[in-house]
């Protein structure tokens, strides 16, 4: 298994995705890392090509971020962490993020996902971000590919009507 | 590269709407009506479905038939998605047996 090549291929897609859909950059970073690291290690049972490895690493990477989760909120409650230490638990300082603008494009698409309806929000950030095939988002959200089209659709129109006031030069 | 979602050369809702009711779509399943949403702008069709799926099916979502060039990825606001999360992957981890 050419892991190399499908890291250069998933990586990008997956940590974007990740970053649309709630983590923020470091976390989207840490489960990249640890999905592949899974990923090597299945290698043995697993085909070669990308499509099927794809599906496989947003899978893992969505069932690990949701285990954090719930770390975290376990922490959280054991640790009692005090409100005003909670400042500096922000998002890390990222080089790409010196970018304000696309920061403020980020911030505020993130802002208009929240308002999609989630089997909207998960069939278009899967499709546009993600990049992934119609067919592997209906296998991976369990209905057929005329209803990841229509929600697809869907997702847009309230999308274009959402970030409709947008402007951006680059 | 400007990308303006709220001008009439965006035409990305228009251009999706209009491809989207020149297909065959089928009478029965839609009902067409004009929308505000680009009033000034020009009014597009709207379509509205009102198919819903067979009994059988758990969901009751409607369901019609999306033509691909509604689903462009490269359009204005595929290209504002691109240009928002174009985040770099961290590096590759180091993989051993």
């Amino acid at each position: 298994m050419n892991m190399e090549k499908l890291y250069k291929a998933i990586a990008p897609k997956l940590t974007n995705w990740l970053v649309a859909t709630g983590s923020d950059y470091h976390e989207a970073c840490d489960l990249v890392q640890s999905t592949f690291l899974k990923i090597w290690n299945m290698r043995d049972d697993l085909h070669d090509d990308e499509e099927s490895v794809s599906g496989l690493a947003f899978t893992i990477a969505r069932n690990l971020r949701k285990n954090l989760a719930r770390d975290k909120a376990r922490l959280t409650f054991v640790d009692e962490i005090r409100e005003e230490d909670a400042g500096s638990v922000g998002p890390a300082e990222l080089p790409s993020e010196a970018k304000e603008r696309t920061a403020e494009l980020r911030r505020r698409i993130n802002e208009a996902f929240a308002k999609l309806p989630p089997i909207l929000r998960e069939a278009y950030t899967l499709f546009q971000i993600g990049e992934m095939p119609i067919r592997e988002i209906a296998n991976q959200t369990g209905v057929s590919e005329n209803l990841v089209k229509v929600r697809i659709f869907r997702a847009k129109e309230k999308l274009q009507e959402i970030l409709s006031d947008l402007r951006v030069t680059f | 590269m400007e990308i303006n979602l709220n001008n009439n050369g965006f035409g990305n809702i228009g251009i999706g709407r209009e491809s989207f009711g020149a297909t065959s779509i089928g009478a029965g399943n839609e009902t067409k009506g004009a929308s505000g949403i680009d009033a000034g702008r020009g009014m597009h069709d709207k379509v509205t479905f009102t198919r819903t799926q067979p009994s059988g099916i758990a969901s009751s979502e409607p369901v019609a038939d999306i033509p691909d060039a509604a689903l462009d990825r490269d359009d204005a606001l595929g290209k504002l998605m691109n240009a928002a999360f174009n985040l770099p992957p961290p590096p590759m981890p180091a993989f051993s047996s």
